[in-house]
């Protein structure tokens, strides 16, 4: 008796709070989550088959933020507009991106690429990661892959952040 | 006397025109021992080969273990034998100066059908694949009258190791921030050792070994204990000639200079060239 005592209580808590918990399933937003401008912080090159064969740290992976001195990867940024159109600004850095154009997911309901698209134009962007976006965080990746083994070699992460 | 120099003057050009070696290029180009679905290419371009159209490959490796060990292509019972050649080391003959070994191969030896899919295959490293690290090869005719050796072949490491250069990543195309590394304490040039300011001199070249970019005086930083590095994209280093783009660039060849300072006179030095063929990725 002394136990339902205690449940009882706790049970009308957790059907009071019912209403500000979200239906299992329910699907964030993502291209609300993707709208806004976002600034390059870090640029990571890793080598996949270094990273495979267990090298040393500094043979798998290389910070090329700032590798070129005059020519920061930071001063990289990309706009996604809500109309469905977006924007570049490659500053001094050799990030090599379309200026301006549209854009779209490549899935409505999971997206795993951006595709950018002007005129004849078209690069696809590999999302890296959602899993920082609430915190306004994201990654995008580039995986090189030899022409004639198939497999992956290269990996370059690009960590942006929403401004 | 003039025939002796006219004599003199012919075999000279004879043997220059013989006097160059075979090489040996792979696709994909960077290739370790347990790489699949290589293929070997030799030229034989201005060796004694030339013209010939049946071609074999004699070649060995340096196991740590158990010393020179033969390609298995070269014979069909359990040990190598210089006259006579097994008819599995007879090379494709792609065209003109071209030959090749295409893996995985399937060949037919003493024990049966073999087939070998990686260079470890090949010379029966399937349970070290890690102890060859290059192997010799020289191409010949059957009977093994006419031949011609070329410089040894270079595997990249299946685990890493210090290296007078290396690359970051190990495998790069054209397209890729390119770090190139010269580890100075492995350099047998005793004057390196004690050389300042070091910097590198980049040359770009297409596949007729055309240079079509050179830049010099690239000054190097040092990332590791007297290991200096410099990182480039190619595409940025410089214009390419008319007519040419980044697809044309198959190949770089650096060298690093230091300064070094005898008795208040500063001299320049220089390390011998680093090449390396370009990937193609996707």
């Amino acid at each position: 008796m002394k136990k339902l005592i205690i449940y009882i209580p706790i049970l009308l808590f957790i059907l009071s709070c019912a209403d500000d918990i979200p239906e299992i399933g329910e699907r964030v937003n993502r291209k609300e989550q993707i709208v806004g401008t976002w600034q390059l912080e870090k640029f990571i090159q890793t080598d996949l088959k270094a990273k495979a064969n267990a090298y040393p740290d500094f043979a798998t992976q290389k910070d090329l933020t700032y590798i070129f001195e005059n020519n920061p990867y930071t001063d990289f940024s990309i706009t996604f507009n809500a109309d469905g159109t977006f924007s570049t600004d490659t500053g001094n850095s050799f990030v090599d991106m379309i200026e301006d154009g549209n854009w779209s997911f490549n899935s409505e309901e999971a997206p795993s690429e951006i595709l950018l698209s002007n005129g004849s134009e078209n690069q696809t962007i590999v999302i890296g990661s959602f899993a920082n976006i609430i915190y306004d965080k994201i990654e995008f990746k580039v995986v090189k892959v030899d022409a004639i083994s198939q497999k992956e070699k290269i990996n370059y992460t690009y960590y942006l952040s929403k401004i | 006397m003039k025939k002796i120099v006219t004599i003199i003057w012919i075999l000279c050009l004879y043997l220059s025109a013989y006097s160059q070696k075979p090489t040996l290029k792979t696709v994909p180009a960077d290739v370790d021992a347990l790489t699949e679905n290589v293929t070997l290419l030799f030229d034989v371009t201005g060796t004694s080969l030339e013209g010939l159209t049946d071609l074999y490959i004699w070649s060995w490796c340096n196991d740590i273990k158990s010393g020179p060990t033969e390609m298995k292509l070269c014979y069909n019972g359990n040990s190598a034998d210089w006259s006579n050649v097994s008819e599995n080391a007879k090379l494709n003959h792609v065209e003109a100066n071209i030959f090749e070994i295409q893996l995985p191969i399937t060949v037919t030896r003493d024990e049966g059908q073999v087939t070998y899919s990686t260079i470890a295959d090949l010379f029966g490293f399937t349970e070290n694949p890690g102890g060859i690290k290059a192997f010799g090869f020289l191409l010949r005719d059957k009977a093994g009258n006419t031949q011609a050796s070329g410089d040894d072949f270079s595997l990249t490491p299946l685990v890493f190791e210090e290296s007078l250069f290396r690359t970051f990543p190990t495998s790069v195309s054209n397209t890729d921030v390119i770090t190139v590394f010269y580890n100075m304490n492995l350099s047998t040039d005793y004057k390196m050792l004690s050389a300042k300011d070091i910097s590198a001199t980049i040359v770009l070249m297409d596949d007729n070994s055309n240079i079509l970019i050179k830049v010099e005086n690239i000054m190097c930083v040092e990332e590791r204990d007297n290991e200096f590095s410099c990182t480039f994209l190619a595409q940025k280093l410089g214009d390419l000639p008319a007519g040419k783009s980044i697809e044309d660039v198959v190949e770089m060849v650096v060298t690093f200079t230091g300064i070094i300072e005898t008795n208040g006179i500063q001299d320049r030095i220089e390390s011998e060239a680093f090449s390396k063929s370009f990937s193609v990725f996707e």
